[in-house]
């Protein structure tokens, strides 16, 4: 029996409260300005066929010479890391002293059809980090891989393992043959020769509608009741349209890029056998050796634990950690949580391994690792941190991969 | 006996028309009243549920001869009625009456074979144990056999001599070829009506599972008759335009069948999620607060059910491979589509996605080369300073 029916008053002060915040959020939604995203202030400084890269600007000079270089993925838009100012990886990392370059893939249209993996990481990829030790003048640098980006990230320190001085993964996916995962489970059954073939580019629309099936319920209806909740809170109205707009801000995939990574990753799984070839040379994961930074969201439907947690086992670093962050795939860059602990416990591990770093910003005094890091070495890696945690604040979801 | 003496007198001065016309009233009775029956016969024969003049005697078979029967009635008494008119002008009367009657005549020959030929088939198909399709050919060579005697006797005369071949050829096999042709094409149609009936589809509540069944035997139907004309090569000046839209239109209907299959999986997992949504709220009852629950509760509990029922169906590998034939299937309409407006726009001042296809591919060759050449370029400016350097 509902309880409307028997109590009339309490029916009576839902409707009420609902009406009240119709009207509220009606207000407020005629008076929201545009979504405004990626609020801290960056520049360009390099600029190849649709790729762009930009230098976060800081005020200061930062505490470790090693720059930063942050690869995302090429679904939707690298904003998600600087969504808003009190909701931004960026601003944080940056604030812990960090110097960071961020590539923006742009959008890929019918032109780039023929853009290979080759492209991206070789080529691409490449010429960013070169670009960003020229300019830090650093030999070696940092490079943050996030989702797909974090696999192009590991791909590229495999292949190019004398530029790269430490290594920070990412809710990335390695072992593609996990069951745990709706797209690992479809895209085994996906002809995506005739996919690219026809389309020639993936369009993002598409990648959507498989991203909203993976949580149907929860993404494409009580998301938006859940907003009717708040929906006379102004903030979170905003917040709510800048997640919105970054949802579905989705770029299209080039298509022999998007051809390759589904046959050889997701449906053969070649980086966990060794079998990768880019660009005639086979991608061995033991070659990678500097410190590995492997971050995991414990709640992540879309790259599933159990889908980033080998890498530490594959890696040939000595010098390697996992750490579980308690949350979901995007929770892990806009949770308040995530505001709180991983950008001191990324900066911190980087400063850990920074030649030169001086002390200073908030990291100031703090051991690099955060108790939900465990530090391994040589043999397994350890994830408990993130089975320990689980349950805890997840964050806002978002059907997109990043 | 007054009154019969008066109407005999009076009949006797109209020149026998009270009786004429007494039995004029009679025939119209009688032809309206036929009229019905046929009606009622051939309306009850293709709706069951009819119940129209003449159903009740289960006559369901013979229209076309009744029909014919009762016109070539109606025509002798109308010619009989005109004699009576008395000696008629030069040209006209019972004679040019009946001329006229029998060009109607040989229409009304045509429209009983026509008649008797579906209400033969009508019967062929509606026996017990599926089509026999010979049974249908018996019936094609026994009616074209009567076409040929109508033609012959009708047509063929009417015809200069060197011309008469041409009647005689579309009186017999060319009909009889074309009818079987038919006879096939339809078969499988009527074979999945049959099923339909059979199975006691309800359509007041299809289920999923007798979804995926029509849809089963739909696409079987589909694939042995409107496929196979689909997929029929084409010929002539816009034949590559209509090969192409036929190829279109084929894997639209193959991308249907897909579709219909998808939907009816994702509506099973929507009665499984209602039946199961019952089956918490009843277990709810048996707790402390007798089940009492808010509208926010029971939506939670809505959409969280129906979610772990979609979530474990999107897990199963039956789904993972109905999802990729669906893309597949839409990709294959998508490319056959595509294919078509590129030919029938051709003409059109604009390139095409191909010929864009093509520009792009020579673009990307050309970028590739320009990145190569500027990197052999920059090694060699770093030689040669070398060079210079140790010069």
């Amino acid at each position: 029996m509902f309880r409307e029916f028997l109590d009339p008053k309490f029916f009576l002060r839902e409707l009420e409260e609902v009406n009240r915040k119709v009207v509220k959020g009606a207000e407020i939604l005629l008076s929201i300005p545009d979504a405004d995203v990626e609020p801290t202030p960056k520049e360009l400084v390099h600029e190849e066929d649709k790729l762009r890269l930009f230098h976060y600007l800081s005020t200061g000079e930062p505490r470790c010479p090693v720059p930063v270089l942050i690869c995302y993925a090429l679904v939707n838009r690298q904003y998600m890391m600087d969504l808003q100012s009190d909701r931004s990886l960026i601003r944080n990392l940056l604030g812990e002293g960090l110097d960071i370059y961020i590539i923006d893939w742009g959008y890929p249209d019918h032109g780039d059809r023929y853009l290979t993996l080759e492209d991206y990481i070789d080529v691409y990829l490449n010429d960013c980090v070169d670009l960003v030790r020229e300019r830090s003048g650093q030999e070696r640098i940092n490079l943050l891989g996030v989702c797909q980006g974090g696999t192009f990230s590991v791909i590229y320190a495999a292949l190019y393992p004398e530029k790269i001085r430490n290594l920070v993964t990412m809710v990335t996916p390695i072992d593609f043959h996990v069951t745990d995962g709706l797209l690992n489970v479809w895209s085994r059954h996906m002809n995506v020769d005739k996919m690219v073939d026809t389309m020639g580019i993936i369009p993002g629309e598409f990648m959507n509608v498989g991203f909203l099936m993976l949580k149907p319920f929860q993404l494409m209806v009580d998301k938006y009741v859940g907003l009717m909740d708040n929906l006379d809170d102004p903030a979170t109205v905003a917040n709510f349209v800048r997640m919105e707009k970054w949802i579905f801000d989705s770029p299209a995939q080039a298509g022999e890029a998007y051809r390759k990574f589904i046959k050889d990753l997701y449906q053969e799984n070649k980086l966990v056998k060794g079998e990768l070839d880019i660009g005639g040379r086979r991608v061995d994961l033991r070659r990678i050796t500097m410190p590995l930074l492997n971050i995991y969201a414990t709640e992540d439907h879309l790259v599933p634990p159990a889908s980033s947690i080998p890498l530490n086992d594959l890696v040939g670093s000595e010098d390697k950690t996992l750490y579980g962050f308690p949350g979901g795939h995007i929770g892990i860059y806009v949770s308040s949580r995530s505001q709180k602990e991983l950008a001191p416990m990324v900066s911190g591990w980087l400063m850990e391994r920074c030649p030169g770093a001086r002390q200073g910003g908030r990291a100031r005094g703090r051991k690099a690792a955060s108790p939900g890091a465990r530090k391994t070495s040589g043999g397994k890696a350890d994830s408990r941190a993130g089975k320990e945690r689980r349950g805890d604040e997840k964050g806002p979801e978002g059907p997109a991969a990043t | 006996m007054v009154e019969e003496e008066e109407m005999a007198e009076r009949d006797e001065s109209l020149g026998g028309w009270a009786e004429a016309w007494e039995r004029w009233r009679e025939l119209q009775a009688e032809a309206f009243r036929s009229w019905m029956e046929a009606w009622g016969s051939t309306l009850s024969g293709a709706y069951p549920g009819w119940k129209g003049v003449g159903s009740e005697k289960g006559e369901g078979a013979g229209t076309g001869s009744k029909a014919a029967a009762l016109f070539r009635e109606w025509g002798e008494h109308a010619r009989e009625l005109m004699s009576r008119f008395g000696v008629p002008a030069a040209g006209l009367g019972p004679d040019t009456f009946l001329r006229a009657f029998h060009a109607a005549e040989v229409y009304g020959g045509l429209y009983s074979l026509w008649m008797e030929m579906w209400e033969d088939y009508r019967r062929a198909l509606g026996q017990e144990g599926g089509l026999d399709l010979e049974a249908v050919h018996a019936l094609l060579d026994k009616w074209a056999e009567r076409y040929r005697e109508l033609v012959d006797k009708v047509f063929v005369p009417a015809l200069p001599e060197p011309l008469q071949w041409v009647a005689e050829l579309y009186s017999g096999e060319i009909p009889l070829l074309a009818g079987g042709l038919a006879a096939h094409f339809w078969a499988p149609w009527v074979e999945f009506a049959r099923s339909m009936s059979q199975r006691g589809f309800n359509l007041e509540r299809p289920t999923p599972e007798t979804a995926l069944k029509v849809y089963e035997e739909w696409r079987k139907a589909y694939e042995e008759s409107y496929g196979r004309l689909l997929r029929m090569p084409a010929m002539g000046y816009y034949r590559e335009a209509m090969e192409k839209y036929s190829k279109a239109m084929d894997s639209l209907n193959e991308f249907g069948i897909v579709l219909a299959e998808f939907y009816a999986t994702l509506q099973g997992a929507g009665t499984r999620g209602l039946e199961k949504l019952l089956e918490r709220m009843a277990s709810l009852r048996g707790e402390e607060d007798e089940g009492l629950m808010s509208f926010r509760d029971f939506y939670r509990l809505w959409w969280q059910t129906n979610e772990d029922i979609y979530v474990e169906l999107f897990r199963t590998e039956e789904f993972s491979r109905l999802l990729g034939q669906l893309v597949d299937k839409g990709m294959e309409f998508r490319s056959a589509f595509q294919a078509y407006v590129e030919e029938v726009s051709k003409e059109l001042p604009f390139p095409n996605r191909s010929e864009m296809d093509h520009l792009y591919r020579t673009l990307d060759r050309l970028r590739r080369e320009v990145r190569t050449l500027k990197r052999d370029l920059q090694e060699l400016k770093g030689a040669a300073a070398g060079k210079g350097g140790e010069g």
